[in-house]
């Protein structure tokens, strides 16, 4: 038996001792359960994000050579997806993998769920975290995991459910907040993460297209005026493509950016507490709190980007007439 | 928005308030020239992107102190249009202390 396996039999062993402790509080069960929805449901929502960024950026550096020609900073030589290429893509969406693992991870802790959920919850959180760079769990942190994968159907036992989580959150408490930062700093516009890549192209083609539009003489004969009409259309959707982009960046990104903060935020309650075994009616109403904040901003992320964008189709040649 | 006060913040917004002084200039020749500062913004922008940026450094102060001008230059344009010459000035000024900046982290 290697030294890894003895500190995960040692750790599954002090889980068993400890089966006579109080499991959680039913509101204490209830406050994680929603902090866990919500953090694995932020890490869904972040990942399709990533995708559609890259796509973005694709589309947008594309109409910027339509419309401009190559230039020093993008050129027949320049990748169209600038800074979100497929492998710092994938390191970000790895990052976000782990988060939604780790919420369904608590959540399979601390709700009635399969052995089976568990042990693919866990697997997804410490798979997807390995492949993030700088980002490790400690050994402390790996025993806990396996620890709780190996008593499996025994965390029916409320006592050790309570036990696991309280070994658990605490010990991947570092990773997570690293995991946090890089998401946080990677969907801020306004620091030099992948966001602010993107905003930068947007910008630039907000500024190509409208020079473009505007620059387009009024027709005179019939060929110029076919001429005027063939450049507009390439124009204007570019330019109503680029205030999309803003919309999405103030609307969506942001938004991501803010409840990923939240998380890190409410995790480091949620592990004070534990550690401590300080669980206070306060702390169990901020840790519900934070996770319902958070909520609203999801369902929102999800259902209205749509509509959002729809109306910038409208307000797009409104702004021209100015 | 967090970060504000940081040159990469304040750069973020001058971005976006440029494109926005291009769709409202109705001078084509001022346009131009505002794109091609853009232009040249966004290709010193690329070259700091790679490098540690230390904020302490007199260039960083300087080159954070012409794009707040500039910002602000940008902004007094939606007043009065006539004022985009003196924010083309301005953003020359950005494009020099970006330079300066990039010239000292080599």
């Amino acid at each position: 038996m290697n030294s890894r396996s003895v500190r995960v039999v040692a750790v599954v062993s002090l889980m068993f001792l400890a089966s006579g402790c109080v499991g959680l509080t039913a509101s204490q069960k209830a406050a994680i359960a929603e902090f866990s929805r919500a953090t694995a449901a932020v890490g869904e929502t972040t990942q399709t994000e990533l995708t559609e960024m890259r796509e973005r950026m694709i589309r947008t550096n594309r109409e910027r050579l339509i419309l401009r020609g190559p230039s020093p900073s993008l050129n027949f030589s320049s990748s169209l997806d600038g800074k979100l290429t497929i492998s710092t893509v994938s390191v970000v969406v790895a990052a976000a993998t782990a988060l939604e693992g780790y919420g369904e991870m608590l959540e399979a802790l601390v709700e009635d769920t399969q052995t089976k959920e568990l042990h693919s919850a866990a697997e997804k959180f410490v798979t997807s975290l390995k492949q993030v760079p700088n980002v490790s769990l400690s050994p402390g942190a790996s025993d806990a995991i396996s620890a709780a994968i190996v008593l499996g159907g025994q965390l029916l036992i409320e006592a050790k459910k309570a036990r696991a989580i309280k070994a658990i959150v605490p010990q991947t408490r570092p990773a997570i907040d690293q995991i946090c930062d890089t998401l946080a700093r990677d969907f801020d516009f306004k620091t030099a993460g992948l966001a602010a890549d993107l905003h930068d192209a947007t910008e630039l083609l907000h500024g190509a297209a409208s020079a473009a539009f505007q620059d387009t003489p009024p027709g005179g004969d019939a060929a110029t005026a076919q001429a005027a009409i063939a450049a507009r259309s390439v124009s204007l959707p570019a330019l109503q493509y680029a205030i999309q982009g803003r919309v999405r960046r103030d609307e969506v990104l942001a938004r991501i950016s803010a409840a990923v903060a939240a998380i890190k935020k409410a995790n480091a309650a949620l592990a004070d507490a534990l550690e401590h075994d300080r669980w206070t009616l306060e702390d169990v109403k901020g840790l519900a709190g934070e996770a319902k904040a958070l909520k609203p901003a999801i369902t929102e992320l999800s259902t209205r980007t749509g509509e959002l964008l729809d109306r910038v189709k409208i307000l797009g040649p409104a702004r021209l007439s100015r | 928005m967090p970060n504000d006060a940081t040159l990469g913040a304040r750069l973020a917004t001058m971005m976006q308030d440029l494109s926005d002084a291009i769709d409202r200039t109705p001078d084509k020749a001022q346009r131009d020239q505002l794109l091609a500062k853009q232009d040249e913004i966004h290709a010193r922008l690329q070259t700091l992107i790679d490098k540690t940026v230390k904020q302490n450094i007199v260039e960083y102060q300087q080159a954070t102190a012409a794009v707040t001008q500039s910002i602000q230059a940008l902004k007094d344009t939606q007043q009065d249009i006539k004022r985009v010459a003196k924010a083309i000035d301005t953003l020359a000024q950005v494009v020099g202390a970006l330079t300066k900046l990039a010239g000292a982290l080599a």
